[in-house]
């Protein structure tokens, strides 16, 4: 009676091993199932931001190589109105020379009297792109046909 | 041998616990194993996607401008030239002088520079990048220059220009006297990465 008792006890451990290793294997498939989704969705997250990467990487490259050009870049043309838009009547300008590198602007022709002369170097002076436009003194002594030569400078920062 | 009941019964003990013992070490140890594993990775996945979410939920603006921004990029891309488009350009320029009634003389030059990172020499107004100067001789009258150099200032590339010389022979007040305009303008070739 003993014997035939150990007997159904360990006949019914060993239903319960069994039921718990198929539980155990199922638990262990769908387990291994989420996990494989779980990798396949990081991978597709990853992918998804390298090309989002890429693509802010090409932007920024862009936005570089234009903020670099902004910076020596110089818009000529408002600044040659502005300026050709100051000669007074009474002077003609033979020759020009704008120089963005040091600001400056070299102007040379001939002004009809000495009062159009000090009229360009008011009006240059009242330019935002200009500063100082100093006569040589020996540009003042003649009172007319003033052949002229000067240099319109901007103080850099 | 006729065994006796009890022997049988011995045997058949011994069978099942041996059977018992066997799926024990071949399937529910492993199985038991393998699950807390995989719990344990699957744990470290949960917080590295928590991690990677936040950071998606952070960037999902950037994100969502990004495409907006790129579209709006691909017209400022042109601000350089590509190596080999000089023809092209030199078309262009020639289309332009001729449509602003400018009588042009140019001459083009290639520079190569070694690929590095984007450096600004502002002493020098100049990048360290390969680039192509364009130097004109232009005659025409002012408002002509003006319209060229207006003209050269809406194209998509960026043309450097560091000193315009004017000059006009004339002294004469004589508004159609004929102006010598020169300079260089430079642009840019970028590294094509």
């Amino acid at each position: 009676m003993y014997w035939q008792f150990l007997k159904t006890s360990i006949e019914s451990l060993l239903g319960i091993i069994c039921l718990s290793g198929i539980m155990l294997l199922g638990a262990e498939w769908v387990l291994q199932g989420y996990f494989n989704d779980l990798s396949a969705s990081l991978t597709i997250t990853n992918k998804i931001q390298a090309a989002k990467n890429l693509q802010i990487k090409q932007v920024n490259r862009v936005v570089h190589n234009i903020s670099a050009l902004q910076q020596i870049y110089t818009p000529w043309t408002p600044r040659l109105s502005e300026l050709i838009a100051a000669i007074p009547p009474g002077v003609i300008l033979n020759e020009l020379s704008a120089n963005s590198g040091d600001g400056s602007y070299r102007l040379s022709g001939v002004a009809a009297t000495r009062d159009d002369l000090l009229t360009l170097q008011n009006t240059l002076e009242a330019l935002n792109f200009i500063d100082s436009v100093p006569i040589p003194l020996a540009q003042l002594t003649a009172r007319e046909d003033i052949s002229f030569s000067l240099t319109a400078t901007k103080e850099l920062p | 041998m006729k065994l006796s009941f009890k022997q049988q019964l011995l045997v058949l003990i011994g069978v099942i616990t041996a059977l018992t013992l066997l799926v024990a070490v071949v399937i529910v140890i492993p199985a038991v194993r393998t699950i807390l594993e995989l719990g344990q990775e699957i744990s470290q996945l949960q917080v590295f996607l928590e991690r990677q979410y936040q950071k998606t939920q952070q960037l999902r603006r950037s994100a969502q401008a990004v495409d907006e921004l790129t579209l709006q990029i691909k017209r400022l891309d042109g601000a350089g030239m590509k190596k080999g488009d000089e023809l092209d350009m030199i078309k262009r320029l020639e289309e332009l002088a001729a449509a602003s009634h400018i009588e042009q003389t140019l001459v083009v030059n290639f520079t190569e520079i070694p690929a590095a990172p984007l450096l600004v020499e502002a002493k020098s107004q100049t990048l360290n990048q390969s680039h192509y100067t364009f130097s004109f001789l232009n005659q025409g009258r002012f408002d002509d220059h003006l319209r060229f150099l207006r003209a050269l200032e809406a194209a998509p590339e960026y043309f450097i220009i560091r000193q315009l010389n004017w000059e006009k022979r004339q002294h004469s007040a004589a508004v159609a006297a004929p102006i010598t305009l020169r300079f260089d303008a430079i642009v840019y070739v970028w590294p094509s990465n």
